[in-house]
């Protein structure tokens, strides 16, 4: 053994034998690397006998697996989107009575055939397949119309709770004031004895119309509708009982000035959110009105960039941008509503 | 590491290629952990191993390294599943390496005896033939770091082979 292996750190000599093997032999090295020699893996090693060859191939199998998995998914998906929204024009829907026994009876509501329940019964109603309808004790339905692109019932009196889960205009609900056209959404409907039909919403956007003219109702909002005049602007359901009563009181008004006496009752009383209520009470006013109005709707919530009130007074149809930022979702995204189709309506 | 790249895309002749490259050192690292006449078949099982694995490899440029950490790895599965005592005896010469004499298996027991920086290296140098430069490259040492690794692991290893004698 040279010296200059017991002290690396003196060793200023790289060409040593230990550190190259083609330096001049170190017989110490050389006798041990003489021995060890058998152990060399080039004399040991195996063959290999790799197995095929699991890279690309199992990214290809993996990636081929996950594109049909989703194919087969959208195809079932789109089969079941089918058959969900088919249905056979006239057939009767099915209809689970409760009746105050608390027995359930199975029945149909069928075509033109109105159904009157007693003040102790109540029913759950399949919307065909796109959803569900609770009836109240008291309620009088009539399936009007049923077919694969269009639901209609009547409800002359009573109230009906309503989970629907399709494009806008699939379902709607005649009443004595007017019709109530489902955009996707869960909503509750009733109709008094006086004819006063008043839909509240949950999800999504219920449309009310008559005659007289067309309200577009959110949810978390309250519209009313009577045959002898146009459906109510919406009103939240939490709105300060003042401002309801304003609005209420507004729309009752028979002229101008009555209307302008309220204009500041109903913008002392509202929140940021009733900006909505002020501006549909505006779309339909005269323009000394409408003024009033917006003047005090650009305070609760002003309107996106690039508009004014003067801009809207000129042009009505800017209302709509003016709505369209205040946050609610669009009526049109019914499908946003996803969680719908997961709800059942509790009795 | 194109060889890499296109093991990983299931060319056999490159994993060939890497099976050459670094089977001494997936072999030394074994030999410095188990008994040396396991070392050969746990190297094929590293590389069988690792073939599986490959694709999941994001980085081929770090192979060396990282078939090195499959050899230890498996390396202590081997002796964790073992017989827990392994002694000087199961080294001696056996029916299966009838090639392997008392002293070089003297050596390999001493050598699993030191100190972990050094046995690699020592290995490396002394069994598979390596230069300093080439294990310095296999391992990712630095050249001074496996000068000093053999200095020291060897004059280790004649004072434990001196006190066996």
């Amino acid at each position: 053994m040279t010296p200059n292996h017991g002290d690396p750190d003196q060793n200023t000599v790289r060409n040593d034998y230990l550190w190259d093997p083609r330096a001049p032999g170190d017989p110490e090295v050389e006798s041990l690397e003489r021995a060890l020699a058998p152990l060399r893996f080039e004399r040991r090693r195996k063959p290999l006998a790799l197995p095929p060859a699991p890279g690309r191939v199992l990214w290809r199998q993996r990636a081929f697996a996950i594109a049909a998995t989703v194919a087969l998914v959208a195809m079932g998906a789109a089969a079941f989107w089918q058959w969900r929204q088919s249905w056979p024009a006239g057939r009767a829907w099915p209809l689970a009575v409760r009746e105050a026994t608390g027995t359930d009876a199975r029945r149909t509501l069928a075509l033109d055939q109105p159904v009157a329940f007693g003040p102790q019964s109540s029913a759950r109603a399949q919307i065909a397949r796109i959803g569900e309808m609770i009836i109240e004790p008291a309620s009088a339905v009539t399936l009007i119309e049923t077919s694969s692109t269009r639901h209609r019932v009547a409800l002359e009196r009573g109230a009906v709770h309503v989970r629907v889960w399709a494009p806008p205009g699939r379902f709607g609900i005649r009443t004595p004031g007017g019709t109530v056209v489902d955009l996707g959404c869960i909503f509750t409907l009733g109709v008094d004895a006086n004819g006063l039909a008043t839909a509240q919403v949950q999800t999504g956007w219920v449309e009310l119309y008559n005659a007289w003219g067309e309200s577009l109702i959110p949810a978390g909002a309250i519209g009313t509708m009577k045959a002898s005049s146009a459906p109510t602007v919406p009103v939240y359901a939490d709105a300060a009982p003042a401002f309801t009563n304003s609005v209420r009181a507004f729309q009752l008004a028979t002229d101008d000035a009555a209307r302008l006496t309220l204009v500041d009752d109903i913008a002392r009383a509202a929140r940021p959110r009733d900006v909505l209520t002020v501006l549909m009470l505006a779309k339909d006013s005269t323009p000394l009105v409408k003024r009033a109005l917006l003047d005090r709707a650009a305070v609760l919530h002003p309107p996106p960039a690039g508009l004014t009130v003067d801009g809207v007074l000129v042009n009505r149809d800017r209302l709509w941008d003016w709505a369209g930022s205040l946050g609610l979702p669009p009526a049109k995204n019914w499908w946003l509503n996803w969680r719908d189709f997961f709800r059942r309506l509790d009795r | 590491m194109p060889i890499v790249i296109a093991a990983q895309g299931g060319d056999r002749d490159a994993y060939a290629m890497l099976y050459d490259r670094f089977g001494r050192l997936v072999h030394a690292i074994l030999l410095t952990r188990v008994p040396y006449d396991a070392a050969a078949d746990l190297a094929q099982d590293v590389f069988l191993h690792a073939w599986t694995k490959l694709p999941s490899l994001r980085e081929p440029a770090a192979f060396g390294a990282w078939i090195a950490a499959i050899a230890r790895r498996r390396a202590s599965d081997h002796l964790r599943r073992g017989p827990s005592e392994v002694t000087i005896e199961d080294r001696l010469p056996s029916r299966e390496a009838p090639d392997v004499t008392a002293q070089a298996a003297e050596a390999i027991a001493a050598i699993q005896t030191l100190p972990e920086a050094y046995r690699e290296t020592l290995v490396l140098r002394l069994v598979e033939g390596c230069s300093g430069s080439e294990i310095a490259a296999a391992t990712g040492l630095t050249p001074e770091s496996v000068r000093v690794n053999l200095h020291r692991g060897f004059k280790l290893l004649r004072e434990r082979l001196e006190g066996r004698a």
